[in-house]
């Protein structure tokens, strides 16, 4: 066959950021390549430099970090709680590879991290760096790969969704069995939610839940083919349970580390008592 | 405000191939136009052998594919009030024939590649009987794929083919999507699956999304077409516990 490729070609402009595009097509990128960089070098800082005031009890009732929730180094489960860890082990370096790994994989987040750190494309008629066509493009091929990982990374995230729902419960229990709240709770739980929703609107969960059949007409397979109908809403908005989840990620960490810090304590100490 | 009577500035991709070249037009506009209309007055006052594909006028057949101000866009379907409002004062609105195809002649290039790799899908093998039925929602899937105009836009902003020029590779979104309204037709029997991989190329796309932006026929070729394509490659080639399941439930498959 002839290699269209091979074919007359315009004289147009090529090399990293040639466009003939008249908007600021740079500005998407550039905003979502800072909003990342500040991300992991926070939780970075967070991880390995900082990783005191992960929590603070309120009467009995816990406010966990979202970055540090599930603290597993509390757990008796494989002997956790009574492992010696060495000091630089905390509770989010033993869990944190899931969400990594899930975001890392995430059919948006591929979108999002190809554009602004390989510049492959920067933007739709953005032109490619000549390094990118010097290497030669293989696509998910190579270690990107490691890609098709992504229902096996929502395993995992399913069941920190769980927990993290079980965390919540604990802002809600207070001294002498007295349930309750305070705004921790509804930071935990917006965190939780939000995480959820994330999850929910995965592409790889609604293949699975019914996107893998050609037919939904009996038994098992008409449930399958409902709930793929009503994931695939939830999936338009991966995009936006992407960004919302991560950012309260963040604030539910400064919210926690500013109380430690001895910040906002009279708002984070106002509690009800309901039964 | 009003365009009627407003001088505007055009430049437009005219010759052929290498030698092509960016000419510069002047004309005035009428209130409610489109790109294609200011194109053939170009064409009808002052360049008779200006070579524009067009048909319907209705973004219904595809034909006037072309690069306005950068963007791939159909000129009938693009308003000239949208366009002047993204174009700065005083400077000339770009037309530009689509990069990623052999250049025919000024906004005319050719297209006939996507014809060719289409031959190469397997058509769809139903029952033999024509009595065919299937669930409302079974059908709304794969109906989706049919709204698909070929106008190439798609084709013509992934990086993978504009870029990289990867045609022997990569089969482009436009029959990724048709290879999804085949492979999830309900009574499709055919697999086509390890075609899809290795022939079709489908790993070759990373997910940028440019040709789900690009759509005038709003299909979301990246969520609906080409990622269950990629998931179902997965389930094939990737997933380790179905393979075991398909082993234990002896499922014979191609890989």
């Amino acid at each position: 066959m002839r290699t269209l490729g091979e074919g007359i070609k315009l004289p147009v402009i090529n090399g990293l950021g040639r466009t003939n595009r008249v908007d600021k097509w740079w500005t998407q990128p550039l905003a979502m390549g800072f909003a990342l960089t500040f991300a992991l070098i926070y939780t970075f800082w967070r991880l390995f430099l900082h990783d005191t005031g992960i929590s603070y009890d309120l009467d009995g009732s816990t406010v966990m970090s979202p970055i540090f929730s599930p603290n597993v180094l509390e757990w008796d489960l494989f002997g956790l709680s009574a492992w010696d860890h060495p000091h630089w082990v905390n509770a989010a370096i033993l869990v944190l590879w899931i969400p990594f790994g899930f975001r890392g994989t995430c059919y948006y987040m591929r979108r999002v991290y190809y554009r602004t750190f390989f510049a492959s494309p920067t933007a739709c008629w953005v032109d490619e760096p000549d390094i990118n066509k010097k290497l030669g493009y293989k696509g998910e091929k190579r270690v990107f790969i490691l890609n098709n990982l992504h229902r096996y990374f929502l395993y995992a995230a399913m069941i920190i969704i769980a927990i993290k729902w079980w965390d919540v419960t604990h802002t809600l229990t207070f001294e002498g069995g007295q349930y309750g709240f305070s705004i921790g709770t509804f930071i935990m739980a917006i965190e939780a939610f939000l995480l959820t929703m994330y999850v929910t609107s995965c592409h790889a969960l609604r293949h699975l839940a019914g996107g893998a059949l050609d037919r939904w007409t009996t038994g098992i397979s008409k449930i399958r083919g409902r709930i793929f109908d009503k994931l695939s809403i939830a999936n338009r908005s991966h995009g936006f349970w992407f960004w919302t989840s991560l950012a309260f990620v963040f604030v539910g960490d400064l919210w926690v580390l500013a109380y430690n810090e001895g910040y906002f304590t009279g708002l984070a100490e106002w509690n009800l008592i309901l039964f | 405000m009003s365009l009627k009577g407003k001088i505007q500035k055009f430049t437009i991709t005219r010759g052929e191939g290498e030698t092509a070249e960016l000419a510069d037009y002047e004309i005035e506009l009428d209130e409610g136009m489109v790109v294609l209309d200011c194109v053939h007055r170009i064409q009808h006052e002052q360049e008779p052998d200006l070579a524009v594909r067009w048909n319907c006028k209705a973004g219904k057949c595809g034909s006037c594919s072309a690069e306005i101000n950068g963007r791939p866009r159909l000129m009938c379907m693009t308003r000239m009030s949208d366009v002047v409002d993204e174009t700065e004062d005083g400077k000339p609105i770009e037309i530009r024939p689509m990069k990623a195809f052999p250049h025919v002649k000024d906004l005319v290039t050719d297209v006939s590649w996507n014809y060719e790799v289409a031959q190469k899908i397997k058509p769809i093998n139903g029952p033999d009987e024509m009595n065919w039925e299937f669930n409302q929602n079974e059908a709304d899937r794969v109906q989706q794929f049919r709204e698909c105009i070929e106008c190439f836009l798609c084709v013509n902003t992934c990086h993978v083919l504009r870029d990289h020029s990867l045609f022997d590779e990569f089969a482009g979104p436009r029959n990724l999507v048709r290879l999804a309204q085949y492979e999830m037709h309900p009574l499709d029997q055919e697999d086509r699956i390890p075609e899809i991989k290795k022939e079709f190329g489908v790993e070759y796309c990373n997910i940028t999304r440019c040709c789900t932006e690009v759509c005038p026929a709003g299909i979301q070729i990246t969520d609906d077409a080409i990622i269950q394509l990629k998931e179902r490659v997965v389930d094939r080639y990737y997933d380790p516990l179905q393979r075991i399941w398909r082993t234990l439930t002896r499922q014979k498959v191609r890989y």
